[in-house]
């Protein structure tokens, strides 16, 4: 059997009682994470724009899109979710693939659509997650890091062939027809709301190539694997055994990071230990001299992106040439705004914050500097940083950060991110609901009774 | 073409730290960047040949043989990349340095690894 093969019979014919608990409490967790990262993403401008451009074709259909009492058919509410989800960086990731956007995009509006009940739900979301962390780790040498690896085109078709329930030998076909134009994202959409299209299109692929699937189209074998097919198209190099490596005994999801703050995974600890700072010393932003923040390589490669432009970036945003999303990644605009407001949320990125000049100034005197501890345990999946405030008045201000919270070895409150992220929109009352909802989503009959309380208040069930 | 002795010096700084950083940054994932010649460019001139291996980053003045990326900068970008205040990736998204898809893999690596190694403060 070739990989490909070994991967879709293990698929569809996993069982709910396989699964460890450990990893239906992780699909909790990235269930409530990526449900709030979506619906916190509906306020978005450019969210607002895609629901519009969607509502131009989009006649309805049985699956729900997040937090705006709107129902399109499946793909097309994988594809609006997913950019709910991923245009505040706000998601998650396992092993180094960033999966929650893509696989409970899928697995709901799958789900929904196809009747599912809560436990075939949570089976696919771990199903989802092993295809998304296994394909990443195949691919983890070549060009791409992070939120950019090219994989979900594979993962979302994987879901919606068990939700359709096809049989192993269909699921290739899906794959093969899934994988067929292999999507790369251009490193330029990075500067734009284009980011948030990273996972919409490849998971709007996996489902229609799944239905394509069902109805007798030929996707061919082997497509992940073979040598013109789709890793290898797009990954200089391969690591092919770990598609499979310990498959159904060592699980992805106890990898689960989920994000307590909206940005780049490589940026969590600086930002959480200056935010510890603001808290733990009363800081008065004016008194800040300089700022030195010390992490891992690729927090430089990340967030130093987009300060080598002749004009700023900031420039680019105000001509309307780069949305917030470059400052995502970045680590002193973000940081400057954190200690100045002792928070980081979406609100820091809207265009009264970017172009405030007091934080913009502070922005300019933060430096970073890698540290070659951090940088070789981030390679283990530690994720440390240590940052160092210099106050006018001499004193320094250090906090070391260890690891992320959000770490699957330093959880955060999921539960709050829910809730505060969620209560505006659906109203409080329900959205305590729907937290109860999946905290019990094994015994839940039908994935609708969890969807139909996402829409926003007075809306769907009271 | 003479570089300037001033990235002559920067170079020769990173090629004395490199040896005892080596294991620690060259990790497995940022590997396929190593023992893989990248030539090196002044304002669309030859400048020099980096070569970085486990054991030693060497840097050749000459051109010889077939590299396996290239990077072509003005004297005033490769100051700010060999002083680690700016990534090569910065200067792609600047629209200043070349991205070809058949060198991405060693251009990003090659990122990583030179700014890590630019502003390390500590050493091994």
């Amino acid at each position: 059997m070739n990989y490909t093969e070994i991967l879709c019979d293990w698929a569809a014919s996993l069982q709910a009682s396989s699964i460890p608990a450990e990893c239906d409490r992780k699909a909790k967790e990235q269930l409530k994470n990526i449900l709030a990262a979506s619906i916190l993403g509906v306020g978005a401008e450019s969210s607002q724009g895609v629901l519009r451009a969607f509502n131009a074709f989009d006649r309805g259909g049985p699956s729900s899109v997040l937090g705006t009492g709107r129902r399109m058919a499946p793909a097309n509410a994988a594809f609006v979710n997913a950019f709910f989800a991923q245009i505040f960086e706000y998601e998650d990731w396992v092993v180094y693939s960033h999966s929650g956007a893509s696989v409970i995009s899928t697995a709901l509006a799958m789900g929904e659509s196809e009747g599912c009940d809560g436990r075939e739900l949570l089976t696919a979301i771990v199903m989802g997650n092993e295809i998304a962390g296994r394909t990443g780790l195949a691919i983890a040498r070549g060009a791409y890091v992070g939120n950019s690896l090219p994989n979900h085109q594979v993962d979302s078709a994987f879901i919606a062939a068990r939700m359709l329930k096809l049989t192993p030998r269909q699921y290739e076909d899906a794959i093969g027809l899934s994988s067929f134009v292999a999507m790369e994202p251009c490193p330029l959409g990075f500067m734009t709301d284009s980011k948030g299209l990273i996972n919409s299109f490849p998971v709007h692929a996996g489902i229609v190539s799944a239905y394509m699937a069902r109805e007798g189209l030929v996707g061919g074998r082997g497509a992940l694997e073979h040598p013109a097919g789709f890793l290898s198209t797009v990954s200089e190099f391969l690591d092919l055994d770990e598609l499979t490596r310990d498959l159904g005994s060592k699980w992805v999801l106890p990898t689960l990071h989920s994000k307590p703050y909206p940005i780049c995974g490589y940026n969590i600890s600086p930002i959480h230990a200056a935010l510890e700072l603001h808290r733990e010393h009363a800081i008065d932003h004016r008194q800040i001299d300089h700022v030195i923040v010390y992490a891992a390589g690729v927090t430089l490669y990340a967030g130093n992106r987009f300060q080598a432009f002749e004009t700023s970036i900031f420039d680019k945003i105000e001509k309307r040439e780069a949305s917030h999303v470059p400052l995502l990644f970045d680590v002193p605009y973000p940081m400057a705004a954190a200690l100045v407001d002792g928070e980081l949320t979406p609100r820091q990125y809207d265009r009264a914050h970017i172009f405030d000049p007091v934080i913009r100034d502070l922005a300019g005197r933060i430096e970073l500097r890698v540290d070659p501890d951090m940088h070789e345990a981030y390679y283990r999946f530690q994720y440390a940083s240590r940052v160092e405030i210099y106050m006018k008045d001499g004193t320094v201000l250090s906090k070391y950060v260890p690891q992320m919270p959000g770490a699957s070895d330093n959880e955060f409150d999921v539960d709050a991110k829910f809730l505060s992220a969620t209560g505006p929109v659906l109203g409080e009352r329900r959205a305590e609901r729907a937290l109860e909802l999946i905290e019990s989503l094994e015994d839940v009959d039908s994935v609708g009774r969890l969807t139909e309380l996402l829409g926003p208040a007075g809306t769907g069930a009271a | 073409m003479n570089v300037s002795q001033s990235l002559r010096d920067r170079l020769e700084a990173l090629a004395e730290r490199w040896p005892a950083n080596a294991a620690r940054l060259a990790s497995y994932r940022l590997s396929p960047m190593l023992d893989r010649r990248i030539d090196c460019r002044v304002g669309g001139e030859y400048g020099w040949s980096m070569l970085f291996t486990r054991e030693r980053l060497g840097i050749e003045w000459q051109a010889e043989g077939v590299a396996a990326a290239h990077v072509d900068l003005s004297e005033k970008d490769w100051a700010d990349v060999l002083d680690g205040r700016l990534g090569i990736i910065s200067m792609v998204f600047a629209g200043r340095c070349q991205f070809p898809k058949h060198e991405r893999y060693v251009l990003s690596k090659l990122s990583i690894v030179l700014q890590s190694l630019a502003t390390m403060t500590r050493q091994a």
